[in-house]
Order: structure tokens, then C-alpha cells, then sequence
């Protein structure tokens, strides 16, 4: 079996979205975010959404596994916690 | 029996797996199994370039000013994604279009490769305008040991799935039906996940080195025209990798064919290994890049660390460990020129030659309306 590197995930509190999407609102925050393509279709920004709702305004195009959000292609509908 | 271009069985497409299932009969997409095809079909479409659009003019003044090892980098990862691009604009036609079984799936795939076409005409479109004699440069491709390396491993298991499936077609329908036969068919579907993952490997890492120097020339203000089509080429390569993805991870979930699920736990291991070996190659592509010297603002070690972090990316994104666990970006200013709402084609946006000779010419001053009165 391969030795696997283990990343140390951070878990980060977001209030409701209001219009902004759970990307942008990491940026304001000050999170550094990986980013490509910002429309849903590249996967870039994918992370794990431990607590709360997001609402999708389009489908977005990448793979997104139960349990995961894509943060530029969604809003926080409550609060919530995500970990990246 | 062999490939029937026209599948005259009566069958329902709806229920077919992705691959060998049923050849594709009717091309129809008034129902679909899979959606996410469709609309990778859409993006791709809306997507749509041309290499010409794209004024290079100054490209060829910035490179003939260029430091000799920074040709040296310019040329070799043109040539390098001219190998990828020349392997992707024809094999997901050879390999993947005899053995897929849904409409959606199989027109998805001859958009993909289409647009990989776009890509190996870009490159020409580059060499023309930036070297009086291109043809030496395309000529090295399948002569420079470190490009012909890295042929090697791309083009492997597409060769490998081609030449099975090749024998499998001219197969009896007695010997699929035998014990062998079955045998045959899961060998086959294993060289598919293996060929899959290293397609993934290849859209998603082995590019991206390449992305990484042309975006480093046009944060200097050099090479813009060429950054100018990377960009291009990364919007739809970002694409690219979302459809194997969905691929591998449909494969993985084992709806779709359950002894493909099978098949994905136990290439575990293969796949960490044809990622790792990737990261690896790249690293040593980097060693040959900057041979000669380093370029402003990208050196060995930190490319290196770049291929780490997209290659643990890419693994997470198809349910797997990282391994290198190399959280940061170490070059986080890619990401914005990665950014597609940033690619604009508008023709006052670029350097279209004819679009700013006019602009040029508008030029007015206070004795054009000497005689002028209200």
C-alpha cells in the first residue's frame, strides 16, 4: 500500500449567503480558495460541507460527491460549516 | 462479430451501460441516461475558437528578444503539448468510440476530441508566426528523447485498450459467450478504467507544467498572444477532465456496470501509480525545462511543488488520498489566468491587427472641426 500524505483539514464557519456565493464569501473572509473557472464546470473549488444548506442557482457541471459542495456555483442558505 | 456502424438490434438505449453495452444505433438525445453529457456537449460548443483570432504580431518580436534558455522553454512545452493534443485529437475516437454503448456519451466524446483538434492547429498557428522555419521544431517531436519519453507513457494504455478491443470485435460469438470470452471482456474493461484514469492524468497534470510557463511569460507582459490561446486550451481542458471524472466516478459508483465498481477497487494501486508516475515525469520535464537556467518567477523546486498540489487535486476529485499533501498553491496567481470569465474574444478586448488599425486611425484633433459650426 502506497504511503498517502494526510491534509490537515480547517473547518470555517459561514453565515447565510445573501446573494454572495460561498466562494466569494471565503475571499472577503480572507480564505485562500482554489479557483479556476468560477461557472461550475472545472471542480477547482470543490470542499466538504459539514453543517447547514446551499442552494445551487444552475447545476453545476463538475462531479460533486453526497456531502460536497462546489463554493463558486452556491450560497449558504442558513449558516454554515464547511471544511477545506 | 464486428463493429456494425448501424446496431440493427432492437434494444433500449436508455438502458445500456456507458461502454460495452450495445453499439450506438440512432443518434438521439430526446432521453438520456446520463444529462451531464449533454451539457458538457453545450459548455464545449459555447466554447468555440479559432486559433487565427488570436493576433500574435508581437509574440514574434518578444521571442526573438528572448534569452536563449527561455526559447529553449517557449519551444519545448509548445512541443510537448503539441505531442498531448496530436494523441488527443484522434484516441478518444479509436479507443472509446467502437466500445461505447450511449448516444450522449459517444457524441461527448467526438466533441472532445474535435476540440483537442482546435488545440494542434493553435500550435501551428504559433509556430508560424513566431519562427520563420517551424518545420524543425514539429520534426524534434518524435525525436527528443524527453518528449518521446513522455509519448511513451501517454500513449500506453489507449494502445493497450485499442489493440484488445481490436481482437475482441473480430471475436466469434461463440468465444464471448465462453468462460474466455467473459474473461476477455473484463480484461477489456480494465485497460478502459486504466486508459480513462490516464487521460485524466494527461488533461489534468501533464499540461499543466506547460500552462504554468506560458502564463509566467505573460505575467512579464511577453508571449501575450500565446497566453492568449493557453488560456483557451485551459478553459476547455478543464472541461475535458470534468467529463472523465464524471466517467471514472459514475464507473466507481457501480450503477452503471456493476463489474466496473469491481473493476475501479481493484486498479486501486494502478491508479496511484499512473499518478504518481505522472507527477514524477513532470518533475523531470521541469529538471529538462530550466536545464539551461530558470525563468522569472518559476524555477525547478517550485513547479515541482506546483505538479504536487494539482496531482493531489486531481486524485481528491476522483475519491482518492492525496500524496504529496500539498495543501497550498504555490502559484496562486495561475488561478486567475485560469479564470474563464477572464478569456475574452471580443475583438476590442484583444490585438486583432485590423480591429486596432482602425482604432488607430480615428484619431481627431481640434483642426478636423476648424470649419465645423452649429
Amino acid at each position: 500500500m502506497t504511503a498517502q500524505a494526510k491534509i490537515r483539514a480547517e473547518l470555517i464557519s459561514l453565515p447565510a449567503g445573501q446573494g454572495v456565493s460561498v466562494l466569494e464569501q471565503l475571499e472577503r473572509a480572507g480564505h485562500q480558495v482554489p479557483f479556476q473557472c468560477r461557472e461550475g464546470y472545472c471542480g477547482a473549488c470543490r470542499m466538504e460541507l459539514v453543517e447547514g444548506k446551499v442552494h445551487y442557482r444552475q447545476d453545476p457541471l463538475a462531479w460533486v460527491n453526497e456531502g460536497e459542495i462546489l463554493a463558486c456555483s452556491c450560497e449558504a442558505q442558513s449558516e454554515i460549516q464547511i471544511k477545506r | 462479430m464486428s463493429y456494425q456502424t448501424f446496431n440493427q438490434k432492437e434494444f433500449d438505449a436508455f438502458s445500456q451501460p456507458m461502454f460495452f453495452g450495445e453499439t450506438v444505433n440512432v443518434a438521439r438525445y430526446d432521453r438520456q441516461k446520463y444529462p451531464i453529457f449533454e451539457k458538457l456537449i453545450e459548455k464545449q460548443l459555447s466554447f468555440f475558437w479559432r486559433p487565427e483570432e488570436v493576433d500574435l504580431s508581437r509574440d514574434r518580436k518578444d521571442f526573438i528578444a528572448l534569452p536563449e534558455h527561455e526559447q529553449h522553454i517557449f519551444l519545448s512545452n509548445l512541443k510537448y503539448q503539441t505531442l498531448l493534443d496530436s494523441v488527443q485529437g484522434r484516441s478518444p475516437n479509436m479507443a472509446l468510440l467502437p466500445i461505447v454503448s450511449l448516444p450522449e456519451l459517444e457524441t461527448w466524446i467526438e466533441t472532445w476530441a474535435f476540440s483537442e483538434t482546435i488545440h494542434s492547429r493553435s500550435y501551428t498557428h504559433i509556430m508560424r508566426n513566431v519562427l520563420n522555419e517551424p518545420g524543425s521544431v514539429f520534426d524534434d517531436i518524435v525525436t527528443n528523447p524527453a518528449i518521446v519519453q513522455r509519448a511513451i507513457s501517454v500513449t500506453r494504455y489507449y494502445d493497450e485498450l485499442i489493440n484488445a478491443s481490436q481482437h475482441y470485435q473480430i471475436a466469434s460469438d461463440g468465444f464471448r459467450a465462453s468462460q474466455e470470452g467473459r474473461d476477455a471482456l473484463r480484461h477489456l474493461k480494465r485497460l478502459l478504467y486504466r486508459t480513462l484514469v490516464s487521460v485524466n492524468v494527461l488533461e489534468a497534470i501533464r499540461f499543466y507544467v506547460s500552462f504554468a510557463c506560458s502564463f509566467a511569460f505573460a505575467e512579464r507582459s511577453k508571449m501575450e498572444g500565446n497566453a492568449k490561446i493557453i488560456r483557451l486550451i485551459a478553459r476547455d481542458e478543464a472541461l475535458h477532465l470534468t467529463g472523465t471524472q464524471h466517467m471514472l466516478n459514475l464507473m466507481a459508483k457501480g450503477q452503471d456496470d456493476p463489474e466496473m465498481a469491481e473493476i475501479a477497487r481493484e486498479e486501486r494501486d494502478t491508479v496511484i501509480s499512473i499518478f504518481k508516475e505522472a507527477a514524477e515525469q513532470e518533475r523531470e520535464w521541469a529538471k529538462y525545462l530550466f536545464k539551461d537556467g530558470s525563468m522569472i518567477g518559476l524555477n525547478i523546486d517550485i513547479l515541482s511543488q506546483y505538479v504536487d498540489h494539482i496531482t493531489d487535486q486531481r486524485l481528491i476529485a476522483i475519491g482518492f488520498e492525496p500524496l504529496f499533501g500539498n495543501k497550498s498553491n504555490p502559484l496562486p496567481w495561475m488561478d486567475t489566468w485560469l479564470q474563464s470569465d477572464q478569456v475574452q474574444v471580443a475583438p476590442q478586448e484583444t490585438e486583432i491587427s485590423t480591429y486596432l488599425v482602425g482604432a488607430i486611425h480615428s484619431e481627431l484633433d481640434t483642426d478636423a472641426l476648424e470649419d465645423f459650426e452649429l
